[in-house]
């Protein structure tokens, strides 16, 4: 990985004719609380030739004038990342970090991108299956969109492509996992779901989580092919990985209890599929972990979690009404075979989501409502979008994401932390 | 001779109507017959102009190859920065009663989207061309239209055989979202210079001007076209640049993997 990171920095040095290019974005998000961000961000991407092979770089400087999103700082957050995928601190509230660098290499009729990156899989939007290779930024929790929740990792990705086959093997030698804000953020997470209580304390604190680190025996592999046959587009995948979500740990020692997030391995096996019948697209994908941990009442040798393998799907259908206006509806499933009554969450969870799109005055104008819920415990989120493409590199958005249902579900913790949005974004 | 004497006299004995219906449909047949390379690497700029003449532009790199008579294009926007890297794969059949299987390439999802078969009479990706046209390449599926010549006409200098086209049935100007269209053929390099389209209602709806048209490896190139939506002022400026006939088109540039990795 450190070998990955030095050949980063000799390909940006030697970059023939780099070509720059780059946006500013502007945003302000409100709250109940009053300005939830006032912030800046900078995207740099440079891309080019060096003797190696192409090179692409992308670089992100974010400036917030408010500091309730990090009230720390990025230290809590790096915690959750490995020392080459940290972000920089410049002041309390602005940072620096490296988003992607990675070279494309065509080497024996395989295509090879080595370096930071983020890799792909499944057909679902906004529901993970076998989207689980990059770890997520919390500090929104769901609410930004995925290219910017995503942490790339450091790893290698090579293909195969075979007549209308493609194979894939990926190496992910970066041990970062999931970053969860401290417990003083905007977005901080306080559903049983994710965090335990202590007693009438309340919420505990978490101490910095242990990540596994030694190299190959802790590294991520995994394995895809990707067809089309018959009209049909599929996929079978396999992926032998860290669940990117801790795992709780309790040491209820002489002082305060202390909670260690940890890391399990899992292996994933998983497919897709997807087709197009008329105006509509059918699409699926399913996933079996053999080893999945979910949060506990009660904690069993210091672990707050139990295990069970977890068999889970998506049905999705996307109906192109006509060329400017897309519905889509897709409806999740989880089931675990060795359900613990201790366990928070039930046997069987159910969730939903349903988009609603439309573009108009030659898709200068784009409008859209994203819906997501779960069955089980009635919360959910709707956001609502609205942009203007004002010039070729001037556009405007604005913007609501409203929670509803109780404060224990997965959403409805965030009930207060309903706002709205409004941005400009000039690209160059 | 008595055979040669009785096809003469059928031949004589055809409607003018259907006399003029057959030129037409020889002329749409020379078009469909223009060589237009087995494989084609172009750079597409697009300015698109509202009524207000407040204008967009976007550059899109495109490649498009024949396997047979099944015909793959794959499409990489490179220009503004909002939109560089989205990517579009079609594959063609040439069996008109068989969708195209489409893909769509989203940077921000970093995932490739199984899409509908769009309707042929859709706009393109925002454009004021339809996606028939852009697949067609100015060529015509001859089979959706009734045929009839019109006569001859000089646009822009140039001598053209006037066609006029009306859908089969109500299906079908459905799918291409008019009721009537005609076209202006210049027989020389058999590319069609104007073509009018009608809306269902039988109001002009859009216009379609081939501005330049040049000989690139002995193949008659398009290269400046220009659509108008006759109904809100929109319009789009088309240019191709970089056109190479002989480009190295491999099958695997014709892929989901491809559309990912990028141009």
């Amino acid at each position: 990985m450190a070998l990955l990171g030095l050949a980063s920095l000799l390909a940006a040095a030697l970059l023939q004719e780099p070509e720059f290019r780059g946006e500013l974005s502007l945003e302000g998000q409100l709250d109940s609380d009053g300005v939830q961000a006032a912030r800046a961000t900078v995207d740099v991407n440079a891309e080019g030739e060096t003797p190696f092979g192409n090179f692409t770089l992308v670089g992100r400087l974010v400036g917030d004038g408010q500091d309730r999103l990090l009230p720390s700082g990025v230290a809590a957050m790096n915690a959750y990342r490995s020392d080459v995928n940290k972000r920089i601190s410049l002041a309390d509230t602005a940072f620096v970090e490296l988003r992607e660098a990675y070279f494309d290499l065509d080497v024996a009729g395989a295509f090879i991108r080595a370096g930071k990156q983020q890799i792909v899989w499944g057909s679902s939007d906004g529901l993970r299956v076998l989207d689980q290779i990059n770890p997520m930024s919390l500090e929104e929790f769901v609410l930004p969109e995925y290219e910017d929740r995503r942490i790339p990792l450091w790893s290698i990705k090579a293909e195969v492509y075979q007549g209308a086959s493609t194979f894939q093997f990926i190496w992910i030698p970066d041990h970062t996992y999931d970053a969860l804000p401290a417990r003083s953020a905007a977005f901080a997470p306080t559903s049983p779901y994710l965090v335990p209580a202590s007693g009438n304390a309340g919420l505990v604190e978490l101490s910095p989580p242990r990540r596994p680190e030694d190299l190959i025996s802790d590294d991520d592999f995994g394995v895809r092919w990707l067809g089309f046959v018959g009209g049909w587009d599929l996929s079978l995948a396999y992926l032998y990985h860290y669940q990117d979500q801790p795992v709780l740990s309790l040491d209820a020692g002489a002082g305060d209890p202390v909670v260690t997030p940890q890391y399990r391995r899992t292996h994933l096996i998983g497919a897709t599929f997807a087709t197009a019948i008329e105006s509509v697209t059918l699409r699926g994908e399913a996933g079996l972990s053999t080893d999945r941990f979910f949060t506990a009442r009660s904690p069993e040798a210091g672990d707050l979690a139990r295990s069970s393998p977890e068999l889970s799907f998506v049905l999705g259908a996307d109906w192109r009404v006509d060329g400017d206006t897309l519905v889509s509806g897709q409806v999740f499933s989880s089931a675990l075979a060795d359900h613990d009554a201790a366990m928070i969450r039930d046997r069987l969870e159910w969730r939903a989501s349903l988009l609603l799109e439309r573009k108009w005055a030659n898709q200068t104008w784009t409008g859209r409502v994203l819906a997501i819920a779960s069955i089980n415990d009635g919360d959910g989120l709707v956001q609502a979008d609205l942009s203007h493409q004002l010039t070729t590199n001037v556009a405007i958005e604005f913007g609501a994401d409203w929670f509803f249902g109780a404060e224990a579900g997965l959403f409805g913790q965030f009930q207060a932390r309903d706002r709205i949005r409004a941005g400009l974004t000039r690209s160059f | 001779m008595l055979l040669r004497a009785l096809l003469s006299a059928a031949l004589l004995s055809t409607p003018a109507w259907a006399q003029e219906s057959d030129r037409a449909s020889q002329v749409m047949q020379a078009v469909n017959a223009r060589a237009d390379g087995e494989q084609v690497q172009r750079r597409f700029t697009l300015t698109l102009t509202d009524r207000n003449g407040s204008s967009r532009a976007q550059e899109i790199m495109g490649y498009r190859r024949y396997f047979g008579e099944e015909k793959r294009t794959i499409l990489f926007y490179t220009d503004p920065t909002s939109v560089r890297g989205t990517g579009f794969l079609t594959f063609d059949y040439p069996d008109p009663n068989v969708d195209d299987d489409q893909w769509l390439y989203l940077p921000a999802l970093r995932r490739v989207r199984r899409i509908p078969a769009s309707d042929r009479g859709d706009a393109f990706l925002g454009t004021d061309f339809s996606y028939e046209e852009i697949k067609k390449e100015s060529k015509v599926e001859i089979s959706d239209y009734d045929l009839s010549w019109i006569g001859e006409e000089q646009v822009d200098g140039h001598s053209v055989a006037v066609i006029e086209g009306v859908p089969v049935d109500a299906e079908t100007a459905d799918a291409l979202g008019h009721s009537r269209v005609r076209w202006h053929i210049d027989n020389t390099v058999h590319i069609s210079r104007r073509t009018q389209y009608w809306d269902s209602a039988g109001n002009p709806s859009r216009t379609v001007n081939v501005v330049s048209i040049e000989e690139i490896d002995g193949i008659w190139t398009p290269m400046e076209i220009v659509a108008e939506n006759l109904k809100t002022g929109h319009s789009t400026r088309l240019t191709y640049s970089e056109v190479d006939y002989s480009v190295d088109a491999p099958e695997s540039l014709f892929s989901q993997a491809r559309l990912r990795r990028g141009p």
